[in-house]
């Protein structure tokens, strides 16, 4: 098994607005190994969240390859990734994006279920007690405060064990009590799972704790 | 007012305002339609008044006029200036001169003059008058071709001959002509005496028309006949206040369609309001900013409610224009059912009264979800869940007008207050009944544990907030329910008087059968028929009250103002049950000295009569007063014979009278005896009952299938609510579709998931109006009509299949837009 996890070549991505071309990244070429911790860091508007995304497989570059594993992913259709995002991948955001209409619990087997794991609910009982949510498997998303939601969230990524971590901005809509508590949530799987995390934020708390920080700037790698 | 800024809050929602548009077209489309075609046929039956009566002053009775009518009539006729046409009409079997063959017709004897106005056109194209001559006859051609007859064959009527002279084109008269189930042969007034048809209790209209040159004097020669007239017996009308039969015809017709399009407008009036809101939803947060802004409310009411103006605007003229379409090809659909002298098409007024409509319309179904605009507060801009506002006082007081405004609108378009109020009453019922089922089923299904994971997302998705599920399940499932009962209500009709004509139930009714041709009568069909004494009669009071009989006419269905079939028996027949009375006549004490009489349930119903009430009969001018000493009830269908009035052998036996019979033949033999029968009492009507409930349902095929269509408009207001809604919560389907992608799920999970809330969907709509349809109709088949009911669930499982299809497929339409969502796309708007 390649040590390398994650690797871009020559990535880019644009967008249009109106005839205006807005150059977003420009040829990203990087590699992340497999269990290592990388926080993509930069100031707002440098990109950080469109390479997340392009590195996860939820949005395709302009130009320039993605490899995941042994598994070129660029030119995947959507539905060629859905098993992607559902065993191989996890992925944890901002504004937590839980399923209003489901339960804490129902949220958390989601991905099992979508793969018929007939221990889908057990699984995501245990994960609901790891973060400390033991009683709150029956509440739903708007009955549960931002450190909450988030820790249902992390649940979420991780049920079906993935191999790797995707976190966007997964403070950035908590207060710094709860924020610390999802830092070190992160680092705490990161070290009991070896999975490999990567994080794009701006908080230099998280960065901190962070095997490798890769700075972005102006859509472009700065420093890492 | 800023331009721009209503234009812009169009297009941002233009789905929506498509869907409201729409709502508001469906709403007016068949009312205006229904309305424009009332004031076409009531314009052709108006303008042509006296064509249509053949007179300006018509007297009319089912008895020879009495000598003082009659002397009076005679003596208006020998002034200048008025001529007088008197006229017969009955029904009686008219056969083949070679005795071959016989058909049960309608035979009109007319005088010279004859019509007095319109005119009776002949294949021919000679002169109506100077072709009827004594011992010639005009005939329908239907009546050639099922006798296999030509002009100049010979016609046997009665005891006399006649010479078919030519066919009857058209009668003014009679404009439409399935009222009758005979066709129609017109013979001189000469000849009646040799037939030898009217005799003692036959069944004729009696009829004299009056033309009056001086036009003024109408009234006062109309008053003058009234005063001699024998009330409830003789009618005496003039041509703008008599009642025909095409009149009634279409009273009735115009009244169930209004039902349907008052219904329809009801629920594309819930589609309105449902499309307004989802409109309005999304806005919501932009309220809130511009009244942070210092905007103030009534700013926003005001651009609101210019914008429901545009829209509705729209609605309202593509409503009005699509009805007065529709009405214009009125021929199409309603194929012989017109008039011949109708002229189809919208006028100003039916333009003007469908603005007035969709006004009225717009505005109770509309000012609800606009009067919410007002109470949102700036407040609402920190808040991630908007509140609506309450509803205020205010609100509470437009609604109350507005109910008061819609319960007049529907009275005025029944034309009916009562009915008006039952109909509104209903609705609400109906919608009421299925609310609750639907309540009940969606908290059932709520509290489901579901396995499977794609069905357990869609009932989830059912009850996301802000979803119309109730709304959609509401409007499909009454507009579902409506269609169903009109098919089972035909189908069991069909299925009792046509497809299984019940083994025992006679098949040819003998009529007119005098008194000393009874046993010879027997004699000649070689059967064991009982034959039942008929006393024609009519009710004059109940308990000291006049029938008032303007009032019953104008009923909807039987009335107590026709003339009864009186008899007297001493027994209750087969099928008859005591339901109040220790026996038929035991009740009535001697001493009161008035005669018992049994009633029927029904007739009981209609006079609102109970045991012990007095009833005052005319017997053929002759008062009868009589005690109700019981009420009886029937176990079988309409096929069997029943009177509604039994009394003792006594007290009728020497009233005139004639006798009738219901015989059971072999259905290939009925033809045959027909002919025996009539070949030796040609005074006796046959009727073929079997062939004539056959006639009777293509009307009924033809008129349920103008109901039909209509009713289908109310589907439609269904799936515009279902397109609304799923446009109203296209955003939380996004969202939901993006996070299944996001968490690994394949578009084949997302669709299964739409596919299957559709389908749910559809089977609550379907499964609701089968349950409400189907009670309704067993009800209405049992207590009603009187018939066993037979549920058709393949019929009730043709439309569940249907409505899935519809459902899915408009659904799954809708949220195409959503499958193609990609997820970042959708991810980066919301970060």
């Amino acid at each position: 098994m390649s040590s390398t996890h994650i690797q871009t070549e020559n990535l880019s991505r644009y967008y249009y607005l109106g005839d205006q071309k807005i150059m977003v990244l420009r040829d990203i070429s990087l590699k992340i190994n497999r269990g290592e911790f990388v926080v993509i860091a930069g100031s707002s508007g440098s990109g950080k969240t469109t390479l997340l995304s392009l590195l996860s497989g939820l949005d395709r570059p302009s130009s320039g390859r993605i490899i995941m594993g042994d598994r070129d992913i660029t030119d995947l259709t959507e539905d060629q990734l859905a098993p992607v995002r559902n065993t191989l991948t996890g992925f944890v955001f901002q504004a937590f994006h839980l399923i209003p209409s489901l339960n804490a619990i129902e949220n958390i087997m989601f991905p099992a279920e979508l793969r018929k794991d007939p221990k889908a609910r057990e699984k995501a009982q245990s994960l609901l007690d790891q973060v400390g949510l033991r009683d709150r498997g029956k509440n739903f998303p708007e009955q549960l405060s931002g450190g909450e939601q988030q820790r249902v969230a992390i649940c979420r990524a991780l049920i079906n064990d993935p191999e790797i971590i995707f976190a966007d901005e997964p403070t950035g809509n908590l207060d710094s009590e709860n924020s610390e508590g999802i830092i070190q949530l992160l680092v705490d799987l990161h070290k009991e799972r070896n999975v490999t995390l990567v994080i794009a934020t701006h908080s230099q708390a998280l960065a901190s704790r962070a095997g490798r920080i890769i700075h972005l700037y102006d859509g472009r790698i700065e420093k890492g | 007012m800023n331009i721009r800024f209503l234009i812009r809050e169009i297009l941002h929602g233009k789905s929506q305002a498509v869907v409201f548009i729409l709502c508001v077209a469906l709403s007016l489309v068949s009312i205006v339609a229904i309305n424009s075609f009332r004031g076409d046929v009531q314009h052709s039956i108006a303008s042509d008044a006296r064509d249509l009566h053949g007179g300006d002053v018509i007297v009319h009775s089912r008895y020879e006029f009495s000598p003082a009518l009659q002397q009076e009539i005679s003596r208006l006729a020998e002034q200048p200036g008025i001529q007088v046409a008197r006229t017969w009409e009955f029904y009686s079997v008219a056969r083949r001169a070679d005795g071959r063959d016989s058909l049960f017709s309608n035979i009109k004897a007319v005088e010279a003059g004859y019509p007095l106005y319109g005119t009776v056109d002949l294949l021919s194209d000679r002169d109506f008058s100077a072709v009827l001559q004594p011992g010639k006859a005009i005939v329908a051609p239907e009546l050639l071709d099922r006798l296999g007859l030509v002009p100049g064959d010979t016609l046997l009527l009665g005891e006399s001959s006649v010479d078919i002279v030519d066919t009857i084109r058209r009668e003014s008269l009679r404009p439409v002509d399935f009222f009758t189930f005979g066709p129609r042969i017109l013979v001189s007034a000469a000849d009646l005496a040799r037939m030898n048809l009217v005799q003692q209790g036959s069944r004729v209209q009696y009829e004299t028309l009056l033309k009056i040159a001086d036009s003024s004097q109408i009234e006062k020669i109309t008053s003058q006949l009234q005063a001699l007239a024998i009330p409830g017996q003789e009618r005496i009308a003039t041509s703008t206040t008599a009642s025909s039969r095409v009149k009634r015809f279409f009273d009735n017709l115009l009244f169930f369609l209004s039902l349907i399009s008052v219904f329809t407008l009801l629920l594309a009036g819930i589609g309105m309001q449902s499309s307004l809101a989802a409109f309005l939803r999304p806005r919501e947060k932009s309220f809130a900013i511009l009244r942070s802004l210092g905007a103030t409310g009534s700013f926003l009411l005001c651009h609101y409610l210019v914008i429901v103006f545009l829209l509705s605007a729209i609605g309202c003229t593509i409503g009005i224009l699509s009805g007065l379409l529709l009405e214009k090809n009125f021929s199409t659909l309603f194929g012989g059912l017109l008039p011949d002298n109708i002229v189809l098409g919208g006028s100003l007024a039916d333009v003007l009264e469908g603005v007035g409509l969709g006004l009225v319309v717009v505005s109770f179904f509309t000012f609800l979800p606009l009067s919410r605009i007002q109470n949102v507060k700036p407040a609402a801009v920190f808040r991630k869940e908007i509140e609506s506002g309450r509803t205020n006082r205010s609100a509470y007081v437009l609604t109350g007008c507005g109910i008061i405004l819609l319960t007049g609108l529907v009275v005025q378009q029944l034309d009916d207050l009562r009915i008006g109020l039952y109909f509104l009453g209903g609705v609400l019922a109906l919608i009421t009944i299925i609310s609750v089922l639907i309540s009940i089923l969606l908290r059932l299904l709520s509290r489901l544990r579901i396995a499977s994971l794609p069905l357990r997302q869609a009932v989830r998705s059912l009850l996301r907030p802000g979803n119309a599920t109730r709304t959609i399940v509401v409007t499909l499932a009454s507009a579902l329910s409506v269609l169903l009962t009109i098919y089972l209500i035909e189908y069991n009709l069909h299925a009792t008087y046509i497809a299984s004509y019940p083994e025992d139930a006679p098949n040819l009714f003998c009529l007119d059968i005098q008194k000393n041709q009874q046993q010879d009568f027997l004699k000649l069909v070689g059967k064991d028929v009982e034959l039942f004494p008929v006393i024609r009669a009519r009710l004059a009071s109940i308990n000291g009250e006049k029938v008032r009989r303007t009032a019953e006419r104008k009923k909807r269905g039987d009335s107590l103002a026709r003339e009864f079939n009186l008899t007297y028996r001493q027994q209750l027949l087969s099928d008859e049950v005591l339901i109040k009375g220790d026996s038929l006549f035991g009740r009535v004490s001697e001493q009161s000295g008035l005669i018992p009489v049994s009633i029927l349930d029904t007739v009981a119903d209609m006079g609102d009569m109970k045991l012990g009430d007095v009833l005052m009969f005319n017997v053929q001018g002759v008062p009868m007063k009589a005690e109700v000493s019981s009420i009886r009830s029937r176990t079988k269908s309409m096929l069997y014979p029943f009177f509604y009035f039994v009394f003792p052998e006594e007290n009728l036996r020497a009233a005139p009278q004639t006798f009738f019979g219901a015989l059971k033949v072999q259905k290939s033999e009925i033809a045959q005896l027909e002919n025996t029968i009539v070949n030796r009492f040609p005074n006796i009507s046959t009727i073929n009952v079997g062939e004539t409930a056959a006639e009777l349902e293509k009307i009924l095929q033809k008129l349920s299938a103008i109901i039909n269509f209509f009713a289908s408009f109310s589907i439609l207001a269904g799936a515009l609510i279902l397109v609304s809604s799923v446009l109203a919560t296209r955003m939380s389907r996004i969202k939901e579709a993006v996070y299944y992608k996001v968490l690994g799920a394949n578009t084949r999970f997302v669709l299964r998931v739409f596919f299957l809330e559709n389908f749910i969907l559809a089977l609550l709509s379907s499964g609701c109006a089968i349950l409400v349809a189907q009670a309704g109709s067993w009800a209405l088949c049992l207590f009603l009509f009187n018939i066993e009911y037979d549920p058709s669930w393949q019929m009730s499982c043709i439309m569940l299949i249907l409505t899935v299809c519809l459902v899915v497929t408009l659904g799954l339409l809708s949220s195409v837009s959503v499958l193609r969502q990609k997820p970042i796309g959708f991810l980066r708007e919301q970060s």
